[in-house]
This record gives C-alpha cells, sequence and structure tokens, in this order.
C-alpha cells in the first residue's frame, strides 16, 4: 500500500495552506509528518482521507487517483485515526469499533458475524479485548486511541493515517501507542502520523516530511531530516542535538537552558 | 472506570416494550366514559377471528371499533413518530438538544391549521393545510441553509430558528385577525394539541406517510450511530454522509408533519422519550430506535388515556405531555448516574 501525493496545493479562500507538496509514502513505512502550528499538516492529512477536494495536484493511493475512487473504497484502503474528542453520544468500546465496519455492509444493514469476528481480532490485535464492553467516554486517553487504531484495522484498511496519535497522552501511553504503531509496519500497514515530538518521530519514523507555511522544507530518511539545522527553522528556537547509542536516539536540548 | 451497567439487556427492553405496548393498548379500550368491560372487549376483539354468539351491545362494538380504535392507533402512531424524528434528528445533528420542530415542521403546521381554521376549512382541509405548510416550512428551511455561508448542519438548524418564528409571527397575526367569538378559540384549542378528532378515515390516510417515513429510519439506523461520530470520521469510515443525512431529515420531516397534521402541536415527546431510552438501552440506535418508536407509542397512549379521562371536559394532551414531561426531563438530567 503506498500513496504518492504530487504537486498538491490548497488554499482556504485567499489564504494558500499547501504550496506544491509531493512526496510518496511506500508499503510498510512510518511517515511522519513534522511542522509547527498552522504549517498545513492537519489540511495535508485530510486531503489524503479524499474530505477535501478543492485542491490542485493529484494524490494517488496505489497509483489510483483518489478522485475516481468511491467514498466506501476509499475506507477500504485508508482509515483516519482522529484524535479522540468529545463525542455527543457515547458507545461502548466494542461498538466505536464496529463501526469502522461500516462501509463492508449495505447502508440498511447491520454489521453481521464477519464483523463483529473482525471487531473482535482488533480489539485482541491492540490488546484491549478487556475494555469492549466499557464505555468510551471513561476509558483512559491512550485507550481511546488504541480503541480507535482498532476501528482502523476493522475497517480492514492497510494505510493508517493518524492525527497527532499522542498528543494529549501520558509518557507512558505515548510509548505504547508508537509501539503498537510500529508493530503494525511488521504486519504490513502503512503508517503516516502528524507529530509535534522530533524527538518521538526520530524514534520511530522511516521516513520523515517536514512542513513549512505550506511547503516541504525537508523529505528524506530521519537521519537526514531531523537536524539541528532543520529543526531550528521549523521551530524557530536554538536548539542542540545530540546523538546516543550510535545514532539511535537524538536528544533535543535548548540552548537558553545550558547556556 | 465505570462499566455500562444495564441491568436487562437492549433486546429484553425490547420485548418489555412490546408487551407493555399490546397490554396499553388492550386496557385503553376498557377506558371511557362508555364502561367497556376487560371481559366484553375481549370477546369483541376475539368475534373479528372467531365466530362467537353475541352478548355485548351494539353499541359496545360501535364504541371499540369507531372510536377508541382509531384513537389508539392515532395515539400510539403519533407517539412513534414524534420520537422517532426527534431522536433521528439528534443523530445526525449530532446534537443531544435536537427535537422534532427543529426545522421548523410544527410552526408550519400550526400555521397552516390557523389559516384553515380562518378560512372556514373542513377538518380535513385543516389537516392537509397544515400537512402541506408543514412541508413549505423545512422546504423553504433547506432553500435557505443551502444558499447561507458557513458549517451546512449550523446554517439549517439557524434557518430553522428563523423561519419557524417567522411562521409563529404569521399564526399569531392570524388569532389576530380571526374571529374572536368561534375562531380564536378552535385555533388555540388546535395549538394545544389533541387526537379527540381521530376518525378511522383519517387514520388510514395518515398512516401511509407515517409508514413511508419510519420505514427508512430503521433500516437506516446503524448509518445514523457513524453519523453521531462526526463528518470527517464518518466519512473516512466510508459513510456517505451527506446521502444518509438528507434521508433521514426528509423522513423524520415527513413523519413529524404527519404527526402535527392530525394531532395540533404535542410537545416534549421527541425530546423526553429518546432521553429515556437512551438511559434504558444506550446510545445504539440498533436498539435506540426501535425502543424510542415503542416508547413512544406506550407513552403517548398513556397521556391520552389522562387526557380524555381525567376532567369531564378533555385535557388538550400538549398541555399533559408538558406537564409530565418538563419534570420528567429535569429528574432525568439531575438524576445521579452515569450521563450519557
Amino acid at each position: 500500500m503506498s500513496i504518492a501525493v504530487k504537486n498538491l496545493s490548497f488554499s482556504y479562500d485567499a489564504n494558500q495552506v499547501l504550496k506544491n507538496v509531493s512526496f510518496t509514502a511506500e508499503n510498510g513505512e512510518l511517515l511522519s509528518i513534522l511542522g509547527c502550528n498552522g504549517a498545513g499538516k492537519s489540511t495535508l492529512l485530510r486531503c489524503m482521507l479524499g474530505l477535501f477536494s478543492a485542491y490542485e495536484g493529484s494524490i494517488e493511493v496505489n497509483g489510483k487517483n483518489i478522485r475516481s475512487i468511491s467514498a466506501a473504497e476509499m475506507a477500504r484502503q485508508i482509515a483516519y485515526i482522529p484524535q479522540s474528542h468529545y463525542q455527543a453520544f457515547n458507545y461502548s468500546v466494542f461498538n466505536m469499533v464496529l463501526m469502522g465496519t461500516s462501509s463492508q455492509v449495505s447502508a440498511i444493514t447491520q454489521p453481521g458475524n464477519l464483523q463483529k469476528k473482525r471487531t473482535e481480532d482488533a480489539l485482541e490485535r491492540m490488546g484491549i479485548s478487556h475494555l469492549s464492553k466499557k464505555s468510551f467516554a471513561y476509558i483512559s486517553g491512550g485507550e481511546r486511541q488504541l480503541t480507535l487504531i482498532a476501528r482502523a484495522l476493522a475497517q480492514n484498511a492497510k494505510l493508517l493515517v493518524l492525527d497527532e496519535p499522542t498528543a494529549s497522552l501520558d509518557y507512558g501511553n505515548q510509548l505504547r501507542v508508537m509501539e503498537q504503531a510500529k508493530s503494525l509496519i511488521k504486519d504490513g500497514y502503512t503508517v503516516i502520523q502528524t507529530t509535534h515530538n522530533p524527538e518521538q518521530a526520530f524514534l520511530y519514523s522511516d521516513h520523515v516530511l517536514a512542513l513549512k507555511n505550506g511547503e516541504v522544507v525537508g523529505n528524506g530518511t530521519p537521519a537526514e531530516i531531523i537536524t539541528a539545522e532543520l529543526m531550528q527553522k521549523l521551530y524557530n528556537v536554538n536548539i542542540e542535538v545530540h546523538s546516543l547509542y550510535d545514532d539511535k536516539v537524538r536528544v533535543f536540548i535548548p540552548k537558553q537552558v545550558i547556556l | 472506570m465505570i462499566k455500562i451497567k444495564k441491568p436487562i439487556s437492549p433486546a429484553h427492553v425490547l420485548w418489555l416494550l412490546t408487551v407493555l405496548l399490546l397490554l396499553a393498548i388492550l386496557i385503553s379500550f376498557t377506558l371511557g366514559r362508555y364502561a367497556v368491560p376487560l371481559k366484553e372487549l375481549s370477546y369483541i376483539l376475539w368475534s373479528k377471528i372467531a365466530p362467537v354468539t353475541q352478548f355485548w351491545t351494539d353499541t359496545m362494538e360501535k364504541i371499540v371499533f369507531n372510536i377508541r380504535l382509531p384513537r389508539i392507533l392515532l395515539a400510539c402512531m403519533v407517539g412513534c413518530c414524534l420520537s422517532a424524528a426527534g431522536v433521528s434528528y439528534q443523530g445526525v445533528f449530532q446534537n443531544p438538544m435536537a427535537a422534532p420542530d427543529i426545522l421548523g415542521a410544527t410552526s408550519g403546521a400550526a400555521f397552516g391549521a390557523a389559516l384553515g381554521i380562518l378560512l372556514g376549512g373542513s377538518r380535513r382541509i385543516i389537516t392537509l393545510l397544515a400537512f402541506a405548510f408543514s412541508l413549505v416550512t423545512v422546504g423553504l428551511v433547506f432553500f435557505i441553509s443551502k444558499r447561507a455561508r458557513g458549517k451546512h448542519v449550523l446554517t439549517l438548524v439557524l434557518s430553522g430558528i428563523m423561519v419557524s418564528s417567522l411562521f409563529s409571527a404569521g399564526t399569531s397575526f392570524i388569532k389576530l385577525v380571526a374571529d374572536p367569538s368561534n375562531q380564536l378559540p378552535a385555533i388555540t384549542y388546535w395549538l394545544m394539541g389533541s387526537l379527540s378528532g381521530a376518525k378511522t378515515a383519517e387514520v388510514e390516510y395518515i398512516c401511509i406517510p407515517m409508514a413511508i417515513g419510519l420505514i427508512p429510519l430503521i433500516l437506516l439506523r446503524w448509518r445514523i450511530n457513524v453519523l453521531t461520530l462526526g463528518d470527517d470520521e464518518a466519512k473516512s469510515i466510508g459513510v456517505n454522509v451527506g446521502h444518509i443525512r438528507i434521508i433521514v431529515i426528509i423522513c423524520a420531516t415527513l413523519i413529524t408533519a404527519a404527526s402535527v397534521s392530525v394531532s395540533g402541536m404535542i410537545g416534549w415527546v421527541g425530546l423526553v422519550i429518546p432521553h429515556l431510552c437512551r438511559r434504558l438501552v444506550g446510545n445504539d440506535y440498533k436498539y435506540l430506535m426501535p425502543a424510542s418508536m415503542l416508547f413512544g407509542a406506550v407513552f403517548l397512549l398513556f397521556v391520552d388515556n389522562v387526557s380524555r379521562n381525567l376532567l369531564a371536559t378533555e385535557v388538550p394532551i400538549g398541555i399533559l405531555t408538558a406537564f409530565i414531561g418538563a419534570p420528567f426531563f429535569i429528574w432525568l438530567i439531575t438524576r445521579r448516574g452515569e450521563p450519557q
């Protein structure tokens, strides 16, 4: 499963948010998209998910332009894992995940045994089977994020798009969610995430895309992109980068702390 | 962590409600100024299936079939429709406070009925005008919201409020110019809501749009679940949000218009019953939709029985639903326990 974005531009009225963005996410890689607030990350995700269509350029999933793919077909290719947020009505974890299977049945039928089996498998895969009957609003943020990932798995799509999956999680849950994302890569999934944490992106990604003011300023391996120069440019901060354990880890230190 | 605790499973609640509805229907036949004891009633009903020697009076049979049956059916249908419309609007607008009159269907119907009374129309004309204006109002709301800028769901609700108030003003104006000795009381009485005019012919007639609206809502109920997640998530799950929402809104509007055109303004049912059902079976529309329909029918039948038996003269049902609905809703939202 691969996705290719070519010369993508998008504007809200007169305000151009994305300028000529091009990149490819190959099968089985974890791509992290970095950029400061307002850099156009969310807009980019929305275009890729087919939620926005008023863009210029093209987006291809497995070589097929997404404009020519129906909503139900799209759902079988790409799954969206939003940041968990307030919902008007509360459902059990099982039903939340089961909703992911909706495109597999016609509009006038209920999900059947096959969909329920897929839901159970997805919960099992994320290690949250024990939460099945619990209420989605009353589990922890990390568990909610895992539930939403399970929903994407039940959806049966191989390309997962995560919008800041670790943004509101405590440190332990951040690691658990990223470990799960990494393990999905081994199962043949392709994962694209936006993140505000370059250290984490370095630790877990295969590929990094850096956006600034809607333009690509870096596209390559974590080692090439997550450098002091580029991060300073990206976030307008003065930092020092230290490489540890044969460059398996990079640590960022704000300069004003050590001066 | 709190588990979703339910003493009985949602499927069992549906069975219980069905039994409750059948019992309520049976008991409603016996209630009224002309006494029809349960024994006679059972035989009268049974005589339609198998031959029985008649030991009851002809009047009794006439009352059962020509007066009580249409009224009971109408109460059940209107209760079912208002409640189903409320729960559907809540889902597609992702708004727990949405009620059947959110898009102006009720105020349009009120205007149509008031106009019919002013023009001296028969009851059938009044019903027809109420139904027509109800649909015109919602059509107008759609037309305006299509042209408005901003989020479609929000503009839809806002234009609903605006058009509603416009038609309410129209109704007020009709009341102002109506003949105060007979037309004005008729309009006022209609606005308070009542099922007293139920005739067999009318019930059969209004059941058609009700069925047309209710069946898709039952069929699409799983999709309504997905719509409550919000547009982006529902779309990325592969649901055609625009189509489903439009179909649900049209169906909910149709059953609301059909209900208010025969019953007048009956408030609260569409808000209170869905919320009570959310407590009973949870938010899953697979169970919530049928539960709301059944409970709505039971509730309005119960209230209508009070309405026609409480005092010597009939108490308008709209007054009673508000008297029962409002305190009940306060109890519901202040009750300790898991918020839904």
